[in-house]
């Protein structure tokens, strides 16, 4: 190996140990024969000092790019023997590179060269490039009808796309060497520990976002991680949240996040089964029915039981309580819209769920049709506006129709004396001002009913009500005795059962059956003359024709 | 503690930032997480009046958001009786670490020289805020000259 030889690998020695300067790369081919050496060195360049934009023909349209950082270059070089004596030869390589610019390189090489005869160059050739590759940049720039891409096949799409990557790992590496004032705990912090939040830039490190996000993983409700800053809502990167919260605690939350954003959606529900648990796309025609791809289980979106056709979810009392008491929470109002299939879909179970409720809390069933009796106010004797069933709204013993007072006045009864137990004042207040005109014995029957004993002296025709409920033995007595005030219908001279014309009507069925249950609810049948009309009819014939 | 340094360094820009408004803090060098702050609102009825604000920081802080309670009584539909303060910037559910208490304490100047009826802690003031404006300023006014401190000349 001659002298020449040997110094131009001395200062390709030399040159890879100020690669760092300008974060290249250096790799040529040397054989112990006395061939040139050539080879090539990665020339990395700075970040730009204003982003520019770059754009290429992607199919029949032109896509844009902003980038703040371009892709590296390699100068490809030949050292003939007298180097340094003669020039080396060079020639640039660079995907985005215009051939305008390509052009202008060659040139600040040729300079670089000429000026540096006789001496080791290469440095100062490279440095030059890295010096002048970006300088004096368009705001525009194409870049895929450069030398490069035409040269290699590249096409529009494919370019972009490559810089746009390397744009960012180069941000990301300068991001990393410098360091940075974290905005929450305000320590200076090298990049490698800190975590860049996308659009916005916000800077924090490792630390604070990691308490950051522990604490809202704990937190109620976990949502999208945000940057740390007032109303800036970049989401963090998957590396970033990665980093913070660690693998496992990710995968934790990614399946949150996405089983809420398939739970956004309309037209998914969740395999019921919970071996399964896939998620299920709903049958687009039939909203009710979702069927699971993996497990093949059909099952009723709403009620997450087996699909059961036409017929209604048969919900549970409990689970009917339970999912009123989420609605009314209001937190899931989408996940159940989903479930019932739609909002109004929605609206229209909660509307049936309160209804059943409100019976559940509120009404009692008749002891021998079932149908829900509210008694909205009156006296404890009722009679199902249904099947006119007389019953005990205390103990729900049917009462005898002859005698239905004498369950409350049986001395060992156990609602003695309980005729009016649940009834505030105002109710009875009203109770006998409307009762008022039955009470007019007019007859002179009731002469055991002394009317100054029960009335005011001042004769505004109300009752002291303190007095009937002191006597309640005496008050049955005397409401046994009016047999119009009691309104029993059987003993009614005007009172015509078997008004057929209505009863023709009427399906015998629909007396005796549990199906009406929800339906509707019957009225209190607090024994009112007016009463008579609405309740006494059909169905209370019904029954009868039934027994005979 | 992490909050003592961010406290120290919030405090010093905030003594710095030239913002009379906002920029009188009184506080123990022993305990910073408790600060006095004098707000000087600049609007109607409230300009004539200086009210004095306690943020109390947590020991978490800047993770959770620090509380603020006025110590000055105001007659202001978004601040009750006993001082507390309904602000968004400070709500659990909105808390961000980096929202410094320059910006939390501009959010509640803000608050206090354009009340929110809309969202009000004091229902009965913010309808009077609103259909009777006249009868609201002169209340808000009389009660800034009795409780209020004095403006700083």
């Amino acid at each position: 190996m001659g002298a020449r030889r040997r110094e131009q690998l001395e200062e390709l020695d030399n040159f890879r140990s100020m690669l760092e300067c300008f974060d290249g790369s250096l790799e040529y081919n040397h054989s112990d024969n006395d061939s040139p050496i050539h080879g090539k060195i990665r020339i990395d360049l700075p970040l730009l000092e204003r982003p520019i934009v770059i754009f290429a023909e992607v199919g029949v349209e032109v896509q844009y790019r902003e980038v703040k950082a371009l892709e590296y270059c390699n100068m490809i070089f030949s050292l003939p023997d007298d180097y340094p004596a003669v020039s080396p030869s060079i020639s640039i390589e660079c995907s985005w590179m215009s051939s305008e610019r390509c052009a202008m390189m060659n040139k600040v090489i040729e300079e670089t060269a000429s000026s540096m005869k006789d001496q080791e160059m290469l440095y100062s050739i490279a440095f030059a490039i890295r010096e002048k590759a970006c300088e004096n940049l368009e705001k525009l720039n194409r870049v895929d009808n450069t030398p490069y891409c035409i040269a290699m096949g590249i096409d529009g799409a494919t370019i972009l796309h490559r810089l746009v990557e390397a744009a960012s790992t180069i941000e990301q590496t300068v991001f990393e060497r410098e360091c940075h004032d974290c905005e929450v705990c305000f320590e200076n912090e090298p990049g490698s520990r800190c975590a860049r939040f996308l659009p916005c830039r916000h800077v924090y490190c490792d630390k604070c976002v990691q308490q950051y996000f522990v604490g809202l993983l704990k937190s109620e409700g976990i949502r999208t991680f945000e940057c740390l800053a007032d109303s800036c809502s970049s989401i963090a990167a998957q590396e970033v949240v990665k980093k913070a919260i660690g693998e496992e605690e990710y995968e934790r939350y990614e399946a949150i996040l996405l089983e809420r954003a398939l739970g956004a959606m309309d037209d998914m529900a969740i395999c019921p089964r919970i071996a399964c648990g896939k998620y299920v796309i709903v049958n687009p025609v039939n909203r009710q029915l979702g069927q699971c791809d993996a497990c093949s289980y059909a099952f009723c979106v709403i009620c997450r039981k087996t699909y059961h056709g036409v017929e209604g979810c048969r919900w549970q009392i409990d689970e009917k309580l339970k999912l009123l008491e989420e609605y009314e929470k209001g937190d899931n109002r989408h996940d159940l819209e989903k479930r019932a299939g739609g909002k109004d879909a929605l609206e229209k179970m909660i509307s049936n769920l309160r209804n059943d409720k409100w019976l559940l809390e509120n009404s009692k069933k008749c002891p021998k049709c079932k149908t829900d009796i509210e008694k909205n106010n009156g006296c404890n004797k009722m009679k199902c506006s249904k099947c006119a069933t007389a019953f005990c709204w205390l103990c729900l013993k049917r009462l005898d129709h002859g005698d239905p007072y004498k369950h409350f006045t049986e001395n060992n009864g156990v609602c003695a004396n309980r005729l009016f137990e649940g009834m505030n004042e105002d109710d009875m207040d009203e109770y006998w001002i409307e009762h008022d005109d039955d009470l007019d014995y007019e007859d002179g029957d009731s002469d055991d009913f002394d009317e100054d004993d029960y009335f005011d002296d001042n004769d505004d025709g109300e009752f002291n009500i303190e007095h009937l409920i002191d006597d309640p033995e005496r008050l049955l007595e005397i409401m046994g005795e009016n047999e119009e005030w009691e309104g029993d219908e059987e003993n009614d001279p005007d009172y015509n059962p078997f008004d057929l014309e209505d009863a023709a009507d009427i399906d015998p069925v629909d007396c005796d059956t549990d199906e009406e249950v929800g339906d509707g609810v019957g009225f209190v049948e607090d024994e009112r003359d007016d009463d008579e009309a609405e309740f006494g009819g059909d169905n209370e014939e019904t029954e009868r024709k039934q027994d005979e | 503690m992490s909050s003592s340094r961010r406290l120290q360094k919030e405090l010093g820009d905030l003594k710095q930032c030239g913002v009379k408004a906002y920029n009188s803090v009184e506080y123990d060098e022993q305990n910073l997480l408790h600060w006095v702050v004098t707000l000087l609102p600049d609007k109607e009825p409230y300009c004539k009046g200086a009210f004095r604000v306690s943020i109390d920081f947590p020991a978490d802080y800047p993770f959770k958001p620090p509380k603020i309670t006025f110590n000055t009584k105001i007659y202001h539909p978004n601040i009750d009786e006993k001082g507390q303060v309904c602000l968004g910037i400070v709500s659990p559910d909105n808390w961000k670490p980096a929202t410094r208490t320059e910006q939390v304490l501009m959010a509640l100047l803000g608050l206090i020289n354009e009340p929110e009826p809309d969202h009000p802690l004091r229902s009965d003031l913010a309808e009077e805020f609103l259909k009777d404006r006249k009868k609201f300023n002169k209340t808000a006014e009389e009660f800034t000259k009795k409780h209020a401190d004095k403006r700083p000349e």
